[in-house]
């Protein structure tokens, strides 16, 4: 097995006071030690190769796991291991076989050049120069960043500094890629842009990505199984298809009539509709379907009908809210 | 090669450092005016006619030379931002980007120091041999090559003690969040501690014995009173004996409380 994570648990002892000024006051003398457990309990196998997205609320607990499953912090509890190796005990091999990449932390020197900071880990993972040169020729010209390697860090776009973070954390051919919200505050092409050379990379050099955002697109285009993580437990772990149809009671329907002809009154079965490109979008009760497709064609002369599952954003949205 | 590595950081570093070249400018300006000072505080302490008795012997000649030596060494062997770089690096969960690298976040702050060091000497160098020009009347020359190359090796040792005191300190930051008040504390108190305020040996026998077996003295006092000859071999041998010991002491603990700092490291701010 490619990473083994079992029963891990991961407790935080967090230092917790009274709000206001005087609990500002009062805890300069006696803090309350809190145990706020991040991670409860969770197990799963990455086999190499694979792709897999971590979904979840802010603080359900997909960072802490990721912080695990790259070393930066020991799990309190339960067993890791990725190749072999145990992330915690930050053995150099284990190193040079993973990286991770952080939107909002910077693994490049911002006064130098991107190409100083390659240079750099050319040196610190041991590159062999012809091969180092192949690397970052391939990735910078699939990026579309050939001409701003040379440029200062600190004048690169954000968009631009994120192909630069992908580009310094994969010169090394690591094994496994771990990314923390790779496409975090960048514009919809640059995250589009991410996407696709994610998923290329991933299909040509068959590296194990693991990655976690909030953009649900960056995880459906990216990810082909999803880990779905909500208050430490992990609640699902399946394809998107699966998560909609364990999560989901609903299906999806898109009427349009000939004669532009409204829908007054709501078939039994549907839950919620609305008026989408001169016809109706409605979310309809799965057991309800043969009811609301025969009224639907009662109605009139239709135009177009589209029959589908619920998106993935729709169902993640509903387990948010608890239903 | 493993040193390479370390080679190639202080090299990347080193030009990331020469980006601001203004600071170059200011640190010589800032440097001055608190050295000025302190010649004049001599100067008129010597004025009013102290005898030279109650100053344990030093001459105006040699108080100057160590006040200018002092100032020199002080300047030089103590990296100001490193406990305050060190402890926000942890607090705001940067060291996560050195944990993932394979080389260790000791290593690469003492290649960061080397760099730094090079940089000041470079910057400090030609100001201070402006200084030494202008009381070159005062400024004690020392032409006993002996003492002038033990003289050589002290300095690097001191930076190195200063480095891991500094270093230390910084590590608390696993288990206290915040260390900037520490910081204003500990850089005066262990200037003072150094002989960075007035020569250790001002202070009584007790004082001064028992300070020269805390690490503080050999970040300045001993250089300075190497280059000062105000040591007999029998000393510095001895002396130099306890600093070589409280360089492996500072190693280990640096190791210790490092260990044991990452275990409680929540790589927050990711």
């Amino acid at each position: 097995m490619h990473i083994q994570v079992e029963n891990v648990v991961k407790d935080y002892k967090i230092n917790s006071k009274e709000q206001g000024l005087k609990g500002s006051v009062k805890g300069l003398f006696t803090r309350e030690k809190k145990i706020v457990r991040a991670v409860d309990n969770i197990s799963f196998s990455i086999e190499e190769g694979e792709c897999v997205g971590f979904i979840g609320e802010n603080g359900a607990g997909k960072t802490t796991t990721i912080k695990m499953l790259s070393g930066l912090i020991y799990p309190s509890q339960g067993s890791i291991e990725v190749f072999n190796y145990k992330p915690a005990d930050r053995k150099k091999e284990f190193k040079k076989q993973i990286s991770l990449v952080m939107g909002n932390k910077s693994q490049l020197w911002w006064d130098l050049s991107a190409f100083e900071s390659f240079d750099l880990q050319r040196v610190l993972y041991d590159i062999p120069k012809a091969d180092f040169k192949k690397r970052l020729d391939r990735l910078a010209e699939t990026l579309n960043v050939t001409a701003l390697i040379e440029k200062p860090v600190r004048s690169l776009s954000l968009g631009e500094r994120m192909k630069m973070e992908l580009i310094v954390s994969l010169l090394y051919n690591p094994r496994v890629l771990i990314l923390d919200e790779p496409t975090i505050g960048l514009d919809l092409n640059s995250q589009k842009n991410i996407r696709k050379f994610l998923r290329e990379f991933n299909q040509e050099n068959k590296t194990t990505v693991i990655m976690t955002s909030h953009y649900l697109e960056d995880i459906e285009t990216v990810c082909d199984r999803l880990l779905f993580i909500q208050k430490g437990k992990l609640i699902h772990d399946g394809t998107k298809d699966e998560i909609i149809e364990r999560f989901s009671q609903d299906a999806r329907i898109y009427v349009r009539y000939k004669n532009n002809i409204a829908i007054t009154d709501l078939p039994k079965g549907v839950t919620s509709i609305k008026p989408k490109d001169e016809g109706f979008e409605l979310h309809i009760n799965k057991e309800e379907y043969n009811n609301v497709i025969r009224t639907l064609l009662n109605l009139g002369d239709i135009d177009k009908l589209d029959i589908g599952g619920m998106s993935l954003e729709h169902v993640v949205e509903k387990i948010y809210g608890g239903e | 090669m493993q040193i390479s590595k370390y080679l190639s950081i202080i090299k990347v570093s080193m030009q990331d450092n020469l980006e601001y070249r203004f600071n170059f400018f200011t640190t010589f300006i800032f440097m001055i005016a608190p050295l000025a000072v302190h010649i004049c505080l001599w100067s008129t302490v010597y004025g009013v006619g102290v005898s030279e008795a109650n100053l344990s012997n030093y001459s105006y000649q040699m108080m100057i030379t160590y006040t200018i030596l002092g100032h020199c060494l002080d300047k030089f062997t103590g990296d100001v931002n490193l406990q305050l770089r060190v402890s926000s690096e942890i607090r705001d969960g940067v060291i996560s980007k050195y944990l993932l690298l394979p080389v260790s976040y000791f290593n690469t702050n003492v290649s960061y120091l080397i760099t730094n060091r090079m940089v000041y000497f470079v910057t400090l160098i030609i100001p201070y041999l402006l200084v030494i020009f202008c009381f070159r009347s005062q400024f004690m020359f020392n032409s006993d090559p002996m003492y002038f190359l033990i003289f050589t090796i002290a300095i690097p040792a001191a930076i190195f003690i200063s480095f891991m005191v500094n270093h230390l300190i910084a590590l608390a930051t696993f288990w206290l969040k915040d260390v900037s008040s520490l910081y204003v504390f500990t850089q005066s108190t262990f200037s003072f501690l150094a002989g960075g305020y007035f020569t250790l040996d001002l202070l009584p026998t007790w004082a001064f014995n028992l300070l020269m077996h805390t690490p503080f003295p050999y970040i300045l006092y001993f250089p300075a009173a190497i280059y000062m000859k105000k040591l007999d071999p029998g000393q510095i041998k001895y002396y130099g004996m306890i600093a070589c010991i409280w360089i492996v002491v500072l190693l280990i603990l640096n190791s210790i409380v490092w260990k044991c700092g990452v275990k409680r490291y929540s790589a927050d701010g990711m």
